[in-house]
């Protein structure tokens, strides 16, 4: 089938700066558009029927013997099964280390004063608030469309994004599976180029 | 078992033990003491979570670990954080020279096998496989927690390079014999630590052992090596500090 906007099942838009999360079926495909470009998405994934499971960084990197999601990735999860595989990407550049931005951490990155900036964190804690899950769910997350180049040395820092805009990541689910978005408020290093945009997230049936 | 440790006064010890190869351990670390970790023959690999003891949703995070210490290595010097901008544990001290691995997680049973072929304890009783998996889940349960508990872990006495930017690759190199580790606990820290063949680890099943060593130590100094490693500990400290008030 021909992905276009009129043949989607859900086609809405995530303001800048505001966590999104939406249940997407075994079979069904997921687009994140990055809509004006060098917009970092705070991405985890859950097995809808049992939070327990989710999405694991260290498996799905291990797994595929590299640190970077592009088309072909298949994101592992904390019980060792497939959740979700990349059908397409037309960035090529989604950070797996770097992990979400917080209130707490941007004092030790930043400075004290920054405390009271909105971050991921709290985003993730709200969304996963209202759907009662637990806050231990959290882990380490992906960040689509944030470009965090490693060094021979480990040397790794946030860099100008190079995701233009109306570029977009396709993932089909593996299981159904709960999808939890930070749209990235950050304001104080260029994943959002210091001007978080919204994105739009489409999906299509199998 | 080492008895005779370097640069340490057996006055200050409180616990010294040796974990075997395949073992499981936990203990919760008390603000100010310090734990020395010894490979005993430069061949373990042992994976760590850990946690504030008084508090165990605050968990040792590290993406945000990597994040704040712009690299994905580590040394003497850097601090391991938790997830709420303070420092769970300082790296005081490292002989190894760098053999930490943040990256590429931790072995369950499927790889176990996969890793190393069958050996189950109805065919080889205790010597049996034991993955990091099963380890954890066993020793978490002992303090009431579970799978939700289950952080991406940091593994000592082995490293994983990165190659050309993105490729992972479990370095052959090993630490020197009896070459340790020190982390000294910035709170109450609850320490869980499996002593299994590391994750991408291939061959033989021969996990090795290490000793543990606790003992006290003078407070945290002004001048602190750790404390004052990178403007962003020194801000971490203050916090602590903070939590602490």
């Amino acid at each position: 089938m021909n992905k276009t906007i009129e043949n989607a099942v859900y086609n809405e838009k995530v303001a800048a700066g505001v966590p999104w999360s939406y249940v997407v079926k075994k079979g069904q495909t997921l687009r994140i558009i990055d809509l004006e470009g060098c917009q970092a998405v705070d991405t985890l994934f859950y097995n809808a029927n049992d939070h327990e499971e989710r999405y694991s960084a260290n498996d799905t990197i291990r797994e595929q013997g590299s640190i970077f999601i592009t088309t072909g990735t298949k994101l592992i999860s904390t019980d060792d099964n497939v959740m979700m595989e990349i059908t397409a990407d037309t960035c090529g550049n989604h950070d797996t280390l770097g992990g979400h931005c917080s209130a707490e951490s941007n004092t030790v990155r930043y400075d004290h004063d920054r405390k009271y900036m909105h971050s991921c964190r709290d985003n993730y804690l709200y969304e996963i608030g209202e759907l009662e899950m637990d806050p231990r769910d959290l882990t380490n997350n992906i960040n689509f469309f944030m470009n965090v180049p490693i060094e021979e040395d480990g040397y790794l820092i946030i860099v100008d994004g190079i995701s233009k805009p109306g570029a977009y990541v396709d993932m089909k689910a593996e299981m159904d599976t709960l999808v939890l978005v930070s749209n990235c408020p950050q304001l104080n290093n260029p994943c959002n180029a210091f001007n978080p945009t919204p994105v739009q997230m489409v999906i299509w049936d199998a | 078992m080492i008895t005779k440790h370097k640069n340490l006064n057996s006055d200050a010890i409180l616990l010294d033990e040796v974990i075997p190869g395949g073992a499981k351990w936990s203990k919760i670390i008390k603000r100010g003491h310090t734990l020395r970790i010894t490979t005993k023959d430069g061949l373990g690999s042992l994976s760590a979570m850990f946690y504030n003891a008084d508090n165990t949703a605050e968990r040792f995070n590290s993406a945000d670990t990597v994040k704040l210490q712009h690299n994905a290595y580590f040394c003497k010097g850097r601090v391991l954080y938790s997830e709420l901008g303070r420092v769970l544990l300082s790296i005081t001290e490292d002989t190894t020279e760098g053999f930490f691995d943040a990256i590429a997680g931790i072995s369950n049973p499927r790889l176990v096998k996969k890793n190393f072929g069958e050996g189950d304890f109805e065919h080889i009783r205790n010597r049996y496989y034991k993955s990091d998996r099963e380890n954890f889940l066993i020793e978490l349960g002992k303090y009431g927690m579970g799978k939700r508990d289950m952080i991406p872990a940091i593994n000592f006495f082995r490293k994983v390079d990165i190659k050309e930017g993105s490729k992972l690759e479990l370095s052959s190199a090993r630490p020197k014999p009896e070459s340790y580790i020190e982390l000294r606990a910035e709170m109450n820290v609850l320490l869980v630590l499996s002593n299994t063949p590391h994750v991408m680890e291939e061959g033989k099943y021969n996990p090795s052992d290490v000793q543990v060593t606790l003992y006290t130590g003078a407070p945290v100094a002004e001048d602190d090596f750790c404390m004052n490693f990178s403007p962003q500990s020194q801000r971490a400290f203050i916090n602590n500090a903070r939590y602490f008030a």
